[in-house]
């Protein structure tokens, strides 16, 4: 679940132990609805998943109104041995966030499973509870609307440093 | 190109990224990829995701931190659940139980003639004309009876049932009591009690009077001892119930137990005023019995602390003219004598010391009586 969050979240953020407790806890309050139907490691990765693209949501919609500075303690906390890497690396998660926002969460949830936390279509289908094709169909969606994206905006295309 | 759509290869994908394919695999992956960008952004993006490492130093002390928070919330949840849980429990097995007993009671009464009802299986309290009956069980017939529609409507049909299988008495008035249900009625344990209240030397704080025993049936006698087979008897044939005899302390109606005991508690508890009360209650209701005897002794010696010397006087006298060879007849002289002296009657104060010293030599007022007494005397 942490990895979940963190992947969702960024590394940087203060914000990954608060929605780490926040998905514990939905996690044990949602046992009682867990039905058995995939593995609780999957069920655990939703739970965790969902709460933090939520968390993304509430924060992005929060960051429209404020004018709080970027988080200086994720910027010092960066792994990259040089500042243009930092700087670039931040520059790349924030996109990365940004896009992820934009997209409908149905598809964002899908897209974080499959390209961040490496399930397969169908342990995807097993962790939502939804049929494969569901989840093919909601993935295709989402790869499309995010190579739409991205070549709408050469500034996007050339921080994530996508070939057309 | 292809931009994206069903033929995506996307477990194929995946499996790239976990660098689980073969040669051939990966051939068709770099294909797929050269020629759809929606692949392309995926695999960025994953990259991106792969950017975020897994771990980190203190990675531990925060689940440490997560989990003993998410843990010392649960217990609470789990005890409002479990208590819930028991609290619901309680009342459906109460109120099944009820409607258990009122469904049986009612289809007992309503379907078995008066003769059957009386001998029923032995398994349900030994009822039968000949066995005993239990009391805890048979009282709770008797609100199916007024509480069903279907019930017989003749009393003169249900009521002897009922009072054949009750053995004996029947609630008077037509009124019957939920309470009653709780255990034996009154005329039940009436007749159990077979033994003498027990009651110790108490007196002072060192010896204090016992409170009588909670469960009244001696183990050596059984309930087809003390319970006669009744024949069916209609209401009007229900005499009050027989007041217990004066001189006869084995009966003990357990509302001068209840009483008792709790004047004594009260008494223990350190309110005089409201325990001289309940004992005088206790006389006033109870003439007679043994309760209300011992309890005299008790009044008079709360009262003399109290400063009522007059009072506690009539309470040991009561004691001494109604039961003179008591157990507590020691205690009953000495505070005789000790009211005397406050009312300063040294005549009558010095006769009471004497008949204590002569009747109980070896009683531990002995010393204050005899110091008293030569006080007197000078």
């Amino acid at each position: 679940m942490l990895r979940a969050v963190r992947k969702v979240l960024g590394h940087g953020t203060n914000d990954v132990e608060d929605v780490l407790q926040e998905a514990v806890e939905g996690l044990l309050l949602a046992l009682v609805s867990f039905r058995g139907e995939c593995t609780v490691l999957h069920f655990a990765c939703r739970v965790a998943v969902l709460t933090a693209l939520a968390s993304r949501r509430r924060a992005s919609f929060r960051a429209q109104w404020s004018l709080d500075v970027p988080d200086a303690a994720a910027v010092s906390a960066s792994p990259d041995p040089s500042p243009v890497e930092g700087l670039s690396a931040t520059r790349r998660r924030e996109t990365l966030g940004m896009l992820l926002d934009e997209l409908p969460p149905v598809q964002a949830e899908v897209l974080v499973f499959h390209c961040a936390l490496g399930f397969t279509v169908e342990e995807v289908a097993s962790a939502i509870g939804r049929p494969a094709e569901t989840v093919r169909s909601r993935l295709r969606l989402a790869k499309q609307a995010l190579r739409e994206r991205i070549e709408a905006s050469s500034k996007l295309a050339e921080i994530l440093e996508f070939k057309r | 190109m292809i931009t994206g759509d069903k033929q995506c290869p996307d477990d194929l994908l995946v499996r790239g990224r976990r660098q689980q394919v073969s040669e051939l695999e990966r051939r068709v992956l770099d294909a797929h990829l050269g020629q759809c960008a929606s692949c392309r952004a995926a695999l960025v993006l994953g990259a991106l995701f792969d950017t975020v490492p897994e771990t980190l130093p203190g990675d531990s002390e925060l689940l440490g931190r997560v989990s003993s928070r998410a843990t010392r919330k649960r217990p609470f949840i789990r005890r409002w659940a479990r208590a819930v849980a028991a609290a619901a429990a309680v009342v459906l097995f109460a109120g099944g139980a009820a409607a258990a007993w009122v469904t049986v009671g009612h289809r007992v009464l309503e379907s078995r003639p008066v003769e059957k009802v009386a001998a029923l299986s032995p398994a349900r309290g030994r009822l039968s004309n000949r066995a005993p009956v239990s009391p805890r069980a048979i009282p709770a017939l008797a609100p199916s009876v007024e509480e069903s529609p279907t019930a017989p409507a003749s009393p003169a049909v249900a009521a002897p049932a009922v009072a054949t299988a009750v053995g004996q008495g029947f609630p008077r008035g037509g009124a019957v009591e939920v309470p009653r249900v709780q255990g034996p009625t009154r005329e039940h344990r009436l007749s159990y009690v077979t033994e003498e209240p027990r009651s110790g030397l108490g007196w002072g704080g060192e010896r204090r009077i016992e409170p009588m025993p909670a469960d009244p049936l001696p183990a050596t006698a059984t309930r087809a001892e003390t319970l006669e087979p009744a024949a069916p008897r209609s209401p009007s044939q229900f005499p009050a119930l027989p007041q217990p005899r004066r001189e006869d302390s084995r009966y003990a109606p357990p509302d001068v137990r209840s009483l008792f005991a709790e004047a004594n508690a009260v008494r223990r508890a350190g309110e005089l005023g409201r325990a001289v009360g309940l004992y005088q209650r206790l006389g006033r209701d109870f003439p007679g019995s043994a309760q209300a005897l011992l309890a005299s002794v008790s009044e008079g010696d709360l009262l003399l602390r109290l400063g009522d010397p007059t009072g506690a006087l009539a309470a040991f006298d009561s004691y001494l003219d109604h039961a003179s060879g008591g157990s507590l007849a020691e205690e009953a002289l000495f505070g005789r004598a000790r009211c005397l002296a406050r009312l300063g009657r040294s005549a009558e104060e010095r006769q009471t010391w004497e008949a204590l010293v002569h009747r109980f030599p070896r009683s531990a007022y002995q010393p204050a009586a005899l110091k008293r007494l030569g006080e007197l005397r000078q």
